[in-house]
């Protein structure tokens, strides 16, 4: 109505951008610590995905005062999301421990190295 | 509630509980007793698994988290539903778990409690799992086993458990993204996220893309967690350097178990809303299972390293477990159901004896451990056993499965996967039966060339005990019987029988668990599976390979070396070649099923009657040009125009928003309190419900036409058949709407005309719990109609259930994934007449409105103040109907209306 | 494959990827226009039944409070993982010579107060998580911030022996062990698991909203005390 039609996929087509840069990032990815933020920019691809589909326009936060009826944005979503950003953090603390690791043993954090199991 | 309702959940609460107790005091209590204590967990969860399953053969409890059952049929909670296969499977989890343990007693030279607390928090995952019925709890039970997994593969904190536990990591969780943004697809399209509804929702609805899109990507997440090629690199990795007890885990459950999540997700969500690229489906994972069938046996013949050779013939089981699920019936679900189990002990027992070598010797690899075996003779005979057993060796344990699967694909006229199974079983049971021969027999050869796959250092510093543990042995062996004497526990599989057919009755489950309707499973009895033969072929296959391998140059000829070189570039280590393989294949499956999808929309258009077809074709390869395309779309309608005016029509949305009070009131009850209503309607606000259509151009409305909510509108509804929603229809009979229509048409005073979208019609919570109670009418009533235009009569209290029914239609005329704007025209009491009006989504809701409008100015000109033709009758400006029309219209905008 | 020919067919994959999620987007309903019986329900039934204001705490402690737990737990798996996985702090490259953090007076006297006040904001954010934007994930997170801010000021030895290991890892089972509690709570009340057992209680105080301010503090002390042991392993690997 308001906007031009492109706007109105316009958040969704961020999410694809962003997904589609992390996976490109995680397969051109020379460290593991790259590795795993590129991993981060993918769950931010996903969160922004799930929080794009639960805007409403005109909506107010999911805070209810009293009996009005302004309507919210989609409160289902922002759970999701919440329990997303968790579990995408305790992931990439797992990866990092893996990576801290590993350097402490002298080994070559890029991915592109002769790997243990091949020597 | 009984203790029997609380048992699924209690059985995920109790291990988590000792979990965290157990990590908190380990440093003060000794090693012993903590051990003790999670074997005794793991025990009780198996004790109350295997009781969930017995009850479960009377009845599929279905118990609501936190209270919140579901109201209007829709679910506000999350379900935990303990269906027969999920109880089987979470027995099977325990079992493994606790073999684990028993097997870890000995094992670990010092292990710390967090070891202990992490296994039992794996196993509520797997238990969860296989109860859980949301979407979502899925998704959060995938990242906890995955995050388990990742632990506890890093366990030994070597440079390969790191490399691979970091492999295992990044790839699990790019599945995992995958999965969540499936599953946000799906919310946004269902707006549910308990499985059954999701897929009763979805099943109401077309098959766009989105749909599809969602299905891929759940599925790749799933089959990149369960090992099928293109997505399987990691296994091979991960499971060479876990600790012995979890690589039991992994491959005999985890990654199986992850292949079922697939199917239970398939079965509720997918199965009716892709019914139409069923076969397309169906292809793709026989091709892909047949592909990873023979990959993962070709590779686990070229492995020195044991652990690694069982990893890839873990990856060729799950191409057949994958092989299984892809008949897409009851029977070959419930076959699949029973080859896990069978697979899972096999392989758990096969690991627990590398495991002893192990321990034993510090190595797995075969060159290095030539002969070294001889004196471990009960290890070794049981490892030919169970060399045998994975092969497919008729009666036991993994024949069963195969078997079954076997059966089930001949019944639906597969017969090549058959033999692909065999293939794939020997060529493991090969790999297996030569590692055991040069270990504990020490003959065969050893190629150079096999000197230069992958494998791992010696990394033991003295020997371990002379002879393995007993309580390893039981534990290892206990899992072999167990596989040897599964033919035996037959009310395991008729009970996996009754719950695959549960799964397969998808509207009835979605109804058993939504409202709560009863649902017994069926539980017959079984018969022993033919095909004998082919297990005996399989194992003489399997020895006559493994002889061959370990007696003759193969690895001298050309072709097998170059094979080798490619194989190994393939699976090179390395997680940047694993994530693009992830999305390779991917984009593959998804490139598939969109060719499929647009060579079949082609064919579609074809089958409808009477009404010029060919535009609206076009409008479904528009879709992308939505915005661009409406205009054009509202030109081609516009000219059809005079076209469906002289068809009967009906339209709704009015009907929702104006009239009636029983309507807003059945839906305010759900949203306001009754009071709020009763204010609103005094004061004349036409309250802007999310749910009503847009705003309808300006133009149509003459200018300052007074326009008021009246009595005649309610009036108008109430006139019409008031029949309750429980009530019987009198009469389903369909007319063949031809020589009606021109009478019908010229029936003046109860002419009515409403708008609608089918597609709107899915959301609004008013259409939600019509549909639970109109659906089976509209169903009906729907296989009564004939072909596009054809009239029906209905109770007018659901009119969603109208529109249902004309999608219906046009599901049986061959147009499964079309939009429906239904346009008609009441022409007498409860009787509505249906009709098809374009082809596909956004253009065409624009569209198709625009045609509604067009249709309405064609109908009574007067509005806009031409003057009318003399086909149609002619209303006066104060007659009730005129004014109910024109309300009808400008109600819809968002604004109050003044009194 | 070699970093090119990933490349390559990266270059020829990763587009066709997008345009299948592109794909699927377009069967969305333009941004802001969807709107789902299930919120729109979640959002009528909150503030009537529970009493709460906060609809995404009740959505998240009370009506999905399954998977609040399951990221609870993956919350503890994780930092057992890590715990487990950085157990050993031997290797090639650890540090021989310790390196602490010399912080000058300001600093710490910055710090001092900033803690303080990043304590009592995190416990607000985790009691008030009923009320307003919050709950016990965000105020954990704030808690922790109180420990790092300690961490930057005053070192490894010192934030380890402000918050010693064996505390920090019994108040994050506590924390789980507590939710897991309440969730039998709603068992023994006679209800399903979780159910929400303790009186709703009047809109807007701070007793309101039965369990949820309960199951919110219990998470807030699982997810702060596993930041902490998570921020002292990695912090202890710098300080051998």
């Amino acid at each position: 109505m308001t906007l031009p039609a492109v706007l109105h996929f316009l958040p969704y087509g961020v999410a694809i951008w962003l997904a589609v840069v992390g996976l490109f990032g995680l397969t051109r990815s020379r460290n593991f610590i790259h590795l795993t933020l590129c991993l981060t920019i993918l769950q931010a691809s996903t969160y922004l995905l799930l929080l794009s589909v639960g805007y409403r326009t005109g909506g107010q936060p999911p805070i209810a005062r009293g009996a009005t009826a302004a309507p919210f944005v989609d409160p289902i979503v922002q759970a999701l999301t919440l329990t997303d950003i968790v579990v995408g953090a305790t992931v990439t603390a797992l990866l990092l421990s893996m990576a801290v690791q590993l350097h402490n043993r002298g080994v070559s954090l890029d991915p592109e190295s002769e790997k243990p199991f091949r020597k | 509630m009984t203790f029997d309702d609380h048992l699924p959940m209690l059985v995920i609460a109790a291990p988590l509980m000792v979990a965290t107790v157990l990590a908190a005091l380990r440093r003060q209590v000794p090693r012993r007793v903590v051990e003790s204590i999670s074997i005794a967990t793991a025990a009780a969860v198996l004790a109350g698994s295997v009781r969930i399953a017995m009850l479960a053969c009377k009845r599929v409890p279905v118990v609501w988290l936190g209270g919140w059952t579901p109201r209007h049929g829709m679910a506000l909670g999350i379900a935990l539903s303990a269906e027969p296969i999920g109880a089987v499977l979470a027995a099977f989890a325990a079992t493994l778990i606790l073999a684990g343990l028993l097997f870890s007693w000995h094992y670990f030279d010092d292990v710390r409690g967090l070891y202990h607390s992490l296994m039992l928090i794996f196993l509520a995952s797997m238990v969860a799992f296989c109860f859980s019925g949301d979407a979502f709890n899925l998704f959060v039970i995938f990242e906890l086993m995955s995050v388990v997994a990742f632990a506890l593969t890093g366990y030994k904190i070597e440079e390969s458990s790191l490399e691979g536990a970091f492999n295992f990591g990044v790839t699990n969780s790019v599945a995992a993204l995958l999965m969540l943004t499936g599953i946000a697809l799906l919310y946004a399209r269902t707006g549910a996220l308990n499985l059954a509804q999701i897929g009763r929702t979805l099943a109401a609805g077309p098959l766009d893309g989105l749909v599809i899109v969602s299905l891929v990507l759940v599925l790749s997440a799933l089959m990149i967690k369960g090992g099928i090629v293109p997505f399987h690199f990691w296994l091979s990795d991960a499971h060479a350097v876990a600790p012995t007890p979890v690589c039991v885990q992994f491959s005999g459950l985890m990654i199986a178990l992850w292949l079922y999540g697939a199917a239970h997700i398939y079965w509720l969500v997918y199965a009716e809303a892709v019914a139409p690229i069923r076969e397309t489906l169906q292809c793709i994972l026989l091709v892909m299972g047949a592909i990873t069938v023979i990959l993962g046996g070709v590779m686990s013949l070229f492995q020195r390293h044991m652990k690694r050779m069982l990893a890839f013939s873990s990856i060729s089981h799950m191409g057949i477990l994958l092989l299984g699920f892809a008949g897409l019936d009851a029977r070959s679900t419930a076959a699949s159901a029973l080859y896990i189990v069978g697979h899972g002990l096999v392989k758990g027992g096969l690991f627990l004896l590398t495991g002893i070598l192990l321990h034993r010797f510090g190595t797995v690899d075969q060159v290095a451990l030539y002969g070294a075996g001889k004196e471990l003779k009960f290890t070794g005979a049981w490892f030919f056993a169970g060399g045998l057993l994975l092969a497919g060796l008729s009666p036991f344990g993994v024949w069963f499965g195969e078997a079954r699967i076997d059966e089930a694909l001949g019944g639906i006229g597969l017969h090549w996967p058959g033999w692909i199974i065999v293939a794939g079983s020997a060529l493991t049971g090969a790999a297996v039966l030569r590692a055991g021969a040069r270990v504990f027999l020490g003959i065969g050869t050893v190629a150079e060339s096999e000197k230069r796959e992958p494998t791992e250092k010696d990394k033991r510093s003295k020997p371990g005990p002379s002879s393995p543990n007993p309580l390893m042995l039981v534990a290892a062996c206990g899992l072999l019987v167990l596989a040897v004497v599964l033919g035996v526990l037959t009310r395991m599989e008729s009970l996996l029988d009754a719950g695959a057919e549960i799964l397969s009755r998808q509207g009835l489950y979605a109804a058993h668990v939504l409202e709560g309707t009863a649902l017994a499973p069926h539980i017959t009895g079984v018969s022993f599976p033919a095909g004998a033969e082919r297990g005996i072929i399989a194992a003489a296959a399997a020895v006559l390979l493994a002889a061959v391998l370990l007696f003759t140059r193969w690895r001298a000829l050309r072709a097998i070396e170059l094979l080798q070189q490619a194989l190994n570039v393939v699976h090179s280590g390395k997680v940047t070649d694993y994530v693009a393989w992830i999305v390779v294949g991917a984009t593959l499956i998804g490139g598939s099923f969109a060719v499929f999808h647009g060579k079949r929309q082609d064919e579609s258009g074809h089958r409808l009657s009477a009404e010029p077809r060919g535009d609206g074709r076009r409008d479904v390869h528009g879709r992308f040009l939505a915005p661009a395309a409406a205009p054009r779309a509202f030109d081609q309608v516009a000219d059809h125009a005079p076209l469906l005016t002289d068809e009967v029509h009906i339209v709704f949305s009015a009907l929702q928003k104006l009239a009636p009070h029983v309507l807003e009131d059945k839906r305010n009850a759900l949203l306001r309190p009754a009071d709020e209503v009763e204010g609103d309607q005094t004061a004349g606000d036409i309250r802007p419900h999310h749910q009503h259509a847009e705003v309808h151009g300006p133009d149509v409305v003459p200018p300052g036409a007074p326009v008021q909510r009246d009595h005649d509108l309610t009036t108008v509804v109430v006139e019409r058949d008031d029949r309750r929603l429980d009530e019987e229809e009198q009469e389903d009979v369909a007319e063949r709407p031809s020589a009606d229509l021109e009478r019908l048409a010229q029936e003046p005073s109860h002419r009515r005309i409403f708008f609608a979208s089918t597609r709107r019609f899915a959301y609004t919570p008013t259409a939600r719990s019509y549909i639970h109670a109109g659906i089976t009418r509209a169903m009906r009533v729907a296989i009564d109609m004939g072909r596009g235009n054809s009239m029906t009569r209905a109770p007018r209290s659901i009119p969603p259930a109208i529109c249902f029914a004309a999608r219906s239609t046009g599901t049986r005329n061959g147009i499964r994934n079309s939009f429906f704007s239904v346009i008609g025209v009441a022409t007498k009491p409860g009787l509505t007449t249906v009709t098809r009006m374009a082809n596909d989504a956004s253009s065409i809701r624009a569209a198709s409105r625009k045609a509604c409008i067009a249709a309405l100015l064609a109908e009574y000109p007067e509005l806009l103040g031409r003057p009318r033709s003399p086909a149609s009758e002619a209303i006066p400006a104060n007659r009730p109907e005129r004014r109910s029309i024109i309300a009808g219209i400008t109600a819809s905008k968002r604004c109050s209306i003044p009194k | 494959m070699s970093r090119r020919v990933r490349l390559i067919v990266m270059l020829i994959f990763a587009p066709a990827f997008a345009a299948l999620l592109g794909w699927a987007v377009a069967g969305l309903e333009p941004f802001g226009t969807t709107v789902t019986a299930y919120a729109t329900t979640v959002e009528s039934v909150a503030p009537r039944e529970q009493q709460i204001s906060n609809i995404v705490a009740s959505v998240v402690y009370d009506i999905r409070a399954f998977d609040s737990l399951g990221e609870e737990m993956i919350l503890f798996a994780s930092v057992s993982g890590v715990v487990l996985l950085l157990r050993e702090r031997r290797g090639k490259r650890a540090h021989s010579a310790s390196r602490s953090i010399e912080a000058t007076d300001l600093v710490r006297l910055t710090a001092l107060v900033w803690t303080v006040l990043a304590v009592a904001y995190g416990v607000f954010l985790a009691g008030n998580g009923h009320l307003s934007p919050g709950g016990g994930f965000q105020g954990g997170v704030a808690t922790l911030a109180a420990l790092v801010l300690f961490y930057l000021a005053a070192g490894t030895r010192r934030m380890q022996r402000f918050a010693p290991t064996t505390a920090v890892e019994a108040l994050e089972s506590a924390g789980a062990l507590g939710f897991l509690a309440i969730g039998c709570g709603g068992v023994i009340a006679g209800s399903a698991f979780l159910f929400n057992w303790l009186p709703a209680g009047k809109f807007g105080s701070l007793d309101s909203a039965g369990v949820v301010p309960l199951i919110s503090f219990a998470v807030g002390m699982e997810v702060a005390a596993g930041f902490a042991l998570l921020l002292s392993e990695f912090a202890q690997q710098l300080e051998q």
